[in-house]
């Protein structure tokens, strides 16, 4: 089975616009908010101005915004841009007859996938930039307090690239379901905002674990973890936790591999 | 071997007492070669079947077979397919639609041969949003060919063509039928359109078959003699029953052979005839119902 990615790629790179807002506005922006932090705050305090944070550290931070509810509403269009394109523009009648649907609707996901995967670079990267890159050409001194690895950077960069696959298949599910773009891009905006709340009020019952099958929580729980210190989640709650991330992608694309392959395409 | 063969499909959208009938036991075949015409009026289930057939919508009961195979993704991909309006993404050139659109079938293909296959080679960069309709259908028909195909479903082909699209249309339709011997399955609401064009014709109407065959057994059978002659009195006594006074002449059923013994009498008459042709009945009778009586 030939899965048609470079043929999905081809399509989205056209799809200026919504690729912008759902993959490159997240990282230009705290690119560009970390970036004035450096510039701003130094000056501000006068001279010479030690670095508080590990630029690892803070690239594990920059890494977390995708679980940011308002970040996910821009991954939520990028996600559309690839799930509902065909529903909005009427073209499942050009490409299903002469394909398997579930290659049609994996190219999509290969295709989400990569573009979240290269958006988290570049939030990591401009944060690295950022906490590099200023202190170093003006002589400011980089402390290690607290420290962090490289590989603490890969585990954070995998959690946030598993909630982004999270949300990108509630969003490929919804759009299944619904066939519009504002049907899939609200409820995933919402849930975001719902989900964010709900941990809010969990973590002030001290019932947080009960909401780890929810994918920002798990993020979070796995987050915490990475992160390390007092109050971090336990060894064991982070596995579990990474195990329902994984579980919500292979849930919501299923479900929408098997809504897809059964679904009559009257009017897309 | 025929290129496409309907065996009882059935379709119904929707449940219960507000489900509505689009396919009932549906059966006929296509034969290979050639261009089979689909005709019907709205909601006689045209569209219903050819997206069946492209595999959009699946069939409650019944069964499609291509070329002796059951349809599937991999049979489909002998198949070029435009279903109703030609849908595009608006933010592509024509170009790489066609490369999107081929790479997406696993096929190589020059899309600049393909574009001036159908009149659009001067189009190539220009964004399909900003298409009209017809460029759109023809775009649709260059899609469609993607992949040299060995069969094509186009839904309405000339919706939207002006008329030297139109002819160019037919002509490209003749020549790929004819020439590329791909069978070509249309439907159409021009009647004339698919009279010109096809060799075959299937009548649907409330998603059953009405009438199948080629064209030559559909049309005859009811063709008249139309006689502008004067007096017209004496070819109605002549004729008798067989004659009916029709546009200002005189319409007789009669057998082509039985023709010229007919017009020779009339003449020995003394009955001035100032013209005479052959009325054919054309496909629209089976959508008044003559065919029936």
């Amino acid at each position: 089975m030939s899965i048609p990615l470079s043929a999905e790629l081809l399509k989205q790179r056209r799809q200026g616009a919504a690729m912008a807002w759902g993959f490159l506005a997240v990282p230009a922006f705290a690119t560009l908010f970390a970036f004035g932090l450096e510039l701003v705050v130094p000056a501000a305090g006068g001279a010479h101005v030690v670095a508080s944070v590990h630029p690892l550290r803070s690239a594990i931070r920059a890494v977390a915004i995708a679980g940011d509810p308002f970040a996910q509403l821009f991954y939520a269009v990028g996600a559309a841009a690839f799930f509902a394109v065909d529903y909005r523009y009427g073209t499942w009648r050009q490409i299903v007859p002469r394909n398997r649907r579930f290659a049609l609707l994996f190219a999509k996901m290969l295709g989400f996938a990569l573009c979240a995967a290269a958006s988290l670079v570049l939030l990591g990267a401009g944060d690295l930039l950022a906490s590099l890159v200023l202190p170093l050409t003006r002589g400011f001194a980089l402390t290690d307090v607290p420290p962090a690895t490289l590989a603490s950077l890969t585990l954070a960069f995998g959690t946030s690239f598993l909630e982004l696959l999270a949300l990108g298949g509630t969003v490929a599910l919804l759009a299944t379901l619904t066939r519009s773009t504002l049907g899939a891009l609200l409820p995933a905006f919402l849930l975001s905002f719902l989900l964010a709340g709900a941990e809010a009020l969990l973590n002030l019952s001290g019932n947080a674990l009960a909401a780890l099958p929810l994918p920002t929580l798990a993020a979070d729980a796995v987050r915490s973890w990475i992160g390390g210190g007092d109050g971090a989640a336990s060894v064991g709650a982070a596995a579990i936790a990474a195990a329902a991330l994984v579980g919500w992608s292979v849930l919501t694309y299923g479900a929408a591999a098997l809504v897809f392959a059964r679904q009559d395409l009257t009017t897309e | 071997m025929e290129a496409v063969e309907v065996e009882g499909v059935s379709k119904r959208y929707g449940r219960g007492d507000r489900a509505v009938r689009a396919l009932a036991g549906l059966s006929f075949a296509v034969p290979r070669g050639g261009i089979f015409g689909l005709l019907g009026p709205n909601g006689a289930g045209k569209s219903t079947l050819m997206r069946i057939v492209a595999g959009l919508v699946f069939a409650d009961e019944g069964e499609v077979l291509l070329f002796g195979e059951r349809a599937s993704a991999a049979g489909r991909r002998r198949l070029g397919a435009m279903i109703e309006s030609a849908n595009f993404y608006p933010f592509l050139t024509a170009a790489e639609t066609l490369e999107v659109l081929s790479r997406t079938s696993g096929c190589r293909i020059a899309a600049g041969t393909l574009l001036a296959r159908v009149g659009l080679a001067a189009a190539a960069n220009r964004r399909v949003g900003t298409f009209s309709l017809g460029m759109k259908q023809r775009l649709g028909i260059a899609a469609a060919l993607i992949g040299e195909p060995d069969l094509l479903l186009l839904d309405e082909p000339a919706n939207g063509l002006d008329p030297p699209g139109t002819l160019e249309l037919r002509k490209l339709l003749r020549a790929l039928a004819d020439e590329d011997g791909i069978t070509i399955i249309m439907s159409s609401h021009l009647l004339d359109e698919v009279e010109r064009l096809c060799d075959r014709v299937a009548i649907l109407d409330r998603g059953t078959l009405k009438a199948e065959g080629d064209l030559a057994s559909l049309l005859g059978g009811g063709e008249q003699l139309w006689l502008d002659a004067s007096p017209s009195e004496r070819v109605l006594a002549r004729v008798g029953e067989r004659g009916r006074p029709h546009a200002g002449g005189v319409a007789v059923s009669i057998a082509r052979a039985e023709t010229p013994a007919l017009l020779k009498a009339l003449g020995e008459e003394g009955v001035a005839i100032y013209e005479a042709r052959w009325l054919r009945p054309g496909l629209e009778r089976f959508f008044r119902g003559e065919e029936s009586r």
